[in-house]
């Protein structure tokens, strides 16, 4: 697939050519490093970018403007990447064959005002609009604990390391949100401009002379920035012993979450055979902890385990029936145990090689993950797809034993029903 | 086969087998991902229907569908079909909704061995009574872990308030009490009722070869059953069960579900012309673009709002459910049925809706997935795909929308209030 990086000094742009697809997608990548006391304010931001700017003056002006434009669709992301804030603003439209010579710029051009023309007078966001956002933020945080499974894993990962950034809740936090202004959000709003580091990917086919005409035309970033810092946070210690913590909320089920720390993890196995030993532990359907804990014994409905490279971290995650905590996990840590000591079958990698192969397939089928992909690279320094390919074939057993060793469990979290007088 | 033509814009093929299975395939060879779906007419709204065995009317107890969903997995060899398509790297799961149940693998390799597999296992049901037990564990904690979500407690009781003698009063998960009583005998009783090819079909999209899907498709044998099953046939009224009801559950933000209920003849258009004429009534006044939307997050009325029609192919009932998070439920609540009885919609908004929904038909083709789901929802909705659904938006017009307009009787309506369980 054609390639560019294209070095604009103030940002790199990044064209990818593919005859796939009818549209054309624009990602605009904002990252810096994250600021626990800031997150709030970023998503509060982005939803004020997306609610008007200082030509389009309401949300339904701006919805219909985009179904004017065949149906552009912009959205916006906030996430935490490992040490970094990252901050997308996404538009997908169909090619100008489809709809009209002039559409795709007249897109851009929206994106642009979005971007650079916000509803801002004296210096201070619209005031309307900054009331209207608040409440639906504060709605919103306030309804974190309405999402049990999700609520779990992030008191697990609060209670894993209050201080390091993997215990930030992308979300934001109820009590900062009265701390922010229509003038604080400007000033924030100025240091996203000018200090985060920008990546803008272009996706589909499309002449590449005339988009990067396009793009240096309407995207005029001023200030060159340097990258300050890596994505991936600080190797963590080997956790002296298995902390266990139980939490409790007006529930049937059980949520428990098991973190695992990574402790010293080469770059090879970060970025491969962690991988296969996930997909062999819990990442599939046909995995370990799947077939023993739901197979086998019955004790939940959803069991999986999820590895954050960029943190260091793997979490193992599962809604148990009330009562059969103790017997999950022990089951999930005997797993564990089997990992480490290398019983799982030659037969068992090459499925997870399989399953991982055909994940990159089909990237090259979806704008959103070839443009993830590419982002990856870029933020994470990972090799391209083709150099993925060959290096997973090439892992060995030994290798994913060597990462099941390095495989620690930090935390045992349980979210239940009931009180802690009952339990 | 017979050659269709997907929207001027894609071909697919189509083949009833003399087993009568249904068979629809859309090759896209510029993709590398393929998706099949082999599915069946069944789901959670069907209750009672004569038992094949029997040959009496027989109730049987809700949730019987998604049980006989995950016990299709098991296979008497003991062959697990998630490892069996894990080798080429192939996904493979089942759903089940109130009308329909899918089997379904999406993979990039081995086409013809795991679309051969996929139709082997779904033909092959082997169930004891030692699995049906154990399943009831695992069914049991995706039901208690439903029960955890207060917008699924929601719609349950939605549902329940909304209907009067349809089975759709009850989840497709079904309730606790039912699921312990499932049997083995009574799994089979539905899978030999229902799992006959002249009730299933077979949608296959993306990265394979018409022929290829054919050879294997034919080189299988299908059961073929003579006598008839007949299903009870449920005269639903248009007035709900209950109109006003409340839920004190784990919510910090209040929430409100309104149910209404429409008598589909009354509209007097085909089941295709009357979705694309309520949607479209209802996106542009509910939706992003609507003076209502706008007003309500001005006054800081809602969070969040969403809305779904549900139909059934067939039945004489179409529902409409709307959900919102909001601060003033009651206030909200009049605001929406106030809106209901003033619609006014003009003809560049008709317009620029068709623009947009013509557009994302043709965004629809640049995803596998999306071609095949389509497909299959149509089948599963009217019986075959909409081949002409771009003509369809182009003929739409104020004048039949107005009509629409008129005929929307709001009065049978169920409100559903939801508050923080520890509010006074």
């Amino acid at each position: 697939m054609p390639y560019e990086k294209i070095n604009l000094g103030s940002y790199q742009l990044h064209l990818i050519k593919t005859t796939a697809f009818k549209s054309i997608q624009v990602k605009v990548c904002f990252h810096n490093n994250i600021q626990k006391e800031k997150v709030t304010e970023r998503n509060f931001l982005v939803n004020l970018l997306l609610c008007s700017t200082s030509q389009i003056r309401s949300k339904k002006e701006l919805s219909i403007i985009c179904q004017d434009l065949y149906a552009a669709q912009i959205s916006a992301s906030n996430r935490r990447i490992g040490n970094f804030m990252d901050t997308s603003f996404n538009l997908s439209v169909l090619e100008d064959k489809y709809t009209e010579e002039g559409n795709f710029k007249k897109c851009l051009s929206l994106l642009h005002q979005i971007l650079f023309e916000p509803n801002v007078q004296e210096g201070a966001f619209y005031e309307k609009d900054y009331q209207m956002i608040k409440a639906e933020i504060e709605s919103s945080l306030k309804a974190t604990k309405e999402n049990l499974s999700r609520y779990s894993v992030i008191r697990a990962l609060e209670n894993m390391d209050s201080e390091s950034p993997l215990s930030i809740r992308g979300e934001g936090y109820l009590e900062d949100l009265d701390k922010i202004t229509p003038k604080s959000l400007y000033q924030h709003y100025i240091e996203m401009i000018d200090k985060d580091i920008v990546d803008i990917f272009v996706i589909g086919n499309f002449d590449s002379k005339k988009v990067l005409e396009e793009i240096k035309e309407i995207f005029k970033f001023k200030t060159f920035k340097k990258e300050k810092g890596t994505a991936i946070l600080e190797n963590p210690k080997v956790p002296k012993k298995i902390r266990n913590i139980t939490e409790y909320e007006d529930m049937t089920q059980t949520k428990l979450v098991v973190t695992c720390r990574l402790c010293e993890l080469t770059e090879q196995e970060r970025n491969y055979p962690l991988t296969l030993y996930n997909i062999i532990l819990g990442g599939s359907g046909d995995s370990k902890l799947f077939q023993e804990v739901r197979e086998k014994n019955s004790l939940c409905y959803d069991i999986r385990s999820v590895p954050n490279k960029a943190d260091n971290c793997l979490l193992i995650t599962a809604g148990i029936a009330k009562g059969g905590k103790e017997k999950a996990l022990k089951e999930i840590q005997n797993q564990l145990k089997k990992m480490a000591k290398g019983e799982f079958s030659e037969e068992a990698i090459l499925k997870a090689k399989e399953f991982y192969l055909s994940s990159f397939d089909v990237i090259e089928d979806s704008m959103t993950k070839l443009a993830e992909s590419y982002y990856m690279m870029e933020l994470l320094g990972v090799d391209d797809i083709e150099t993925k390919k060959r290096k997973m074939k090439e892992v060995t057993k030994e290798e994913i034993v060597s990462v099941a060793k390095k495989v620690k469990v930090d935390l045992v979290y349980a979210l239940e029903g009931g009180s802690h007088e009952e339990a | 086969m017979k050659k269709l033509n997907l929207n001027n814009a894609m071909t697919i093929y189509e083949e009833t087998l003399s087993c009568g299975l249904r068979v629809y395939l859309a090759p896209d060879t510029s993709r590398h991902n393929y998706l099949a779906i082999y599915g069946v007419r069944f789901g959670g709204s069907t209750l009672t229907f004569t038992s094949p065995k029997t040959k009496k009317m027989t109730s049987y107890p809700s949730g019987i569908a998604h049980f006989l969903e995950h016990k299709v997995f098991e296979q008497k060899d003991g062959k697990d079909p998630f490892a069996f398509f894990a080798k080429s790297g192939a996904d493979v799961n089942a759903a089940t909704s109130f009308d329909a149940t899918r089997y379904y693998c999406y993979g990039t390799k081995n086409f013809k061995e795991n679309l051969s597999y996929l139709i082997d296992f779904v033909n092959a049901p082997y169930f004891t009574d030692e699995n049906v037990l154990k399943e009831k564990g695992i069914i049991l904690e995706e039901y208690k872990m439903y029960q955890d979500i207060p917008d699924f407690q929601m719609e349950e009781i939605l549902h329940n308030n909304l209907y009067v003698s349809d089975d759709k009063k009850q989840d497709v998960l079904g309730s606790e009490e039912d699921i312990k009583r499932i049997t083995k005998e009574q799994l089979y009783d539905c899978y030999d009722a229902f799992y006959r090819p002249s009730n299933m079909f077979l949608v296959i999209s993306g990265n394979f070869s018409e022929i290829d899907a054919l050879d294997v498709i034919k080189n299988k044998k299908f059961k073929t059953y003579k006598e008839k099953v007949k299903v009870k046939e449920v005269k639903e009224p248009v007035k709900v069960s209950k109109e006003l009801d409340l839920l004190k559950t784990h919510v910090v933000i209040p929430k409100i579900a309104l149910g209404y209920k429409f008598d589909k003849k009354k509209f007097g258009l085909s089941e295709i012309e009357l979705n694309l004429y309520l949607n479209m009534i209802l996106s542009l006044t509910f939706g992003t673009t609507s003076n209502f939307m706008q007003e309500a997050r001005e006054k800081q009325l809602l969070t969040s709002c969403g809305y779904e029609w549900e139909d059934e192919y067939g039945k004489n009932i179409k529902t409409l459910l709307i959900y919102a998070d909001t601060t003033k439920p009651d206030y909200l609540v009049d605001m929406i049925k106030d809106t209901f009885q003033n619609i006014s919609i003009d003809v560049s908004e008709i317009e620029r809706l068709k623009k947009v929904w013509i557009s994302s038909e043709i965004r629809m083709m640049d995803y596998v997935s999306n071609v095949g789901n389509s497909i299959f929802n149509d089948i599963v909705d009217y019986n075959e795909p909409i081949l002409n659904r771009v003509d369809l938006i182009r003929k739409m017009n104020k004048r039949v929308l107005d009509q629409v307009v008129s005929n929307l009787d709001t009065s049978n309506c169920t409100f559903l209030k939801v508050l923080p369980e520890k509010e006074n």
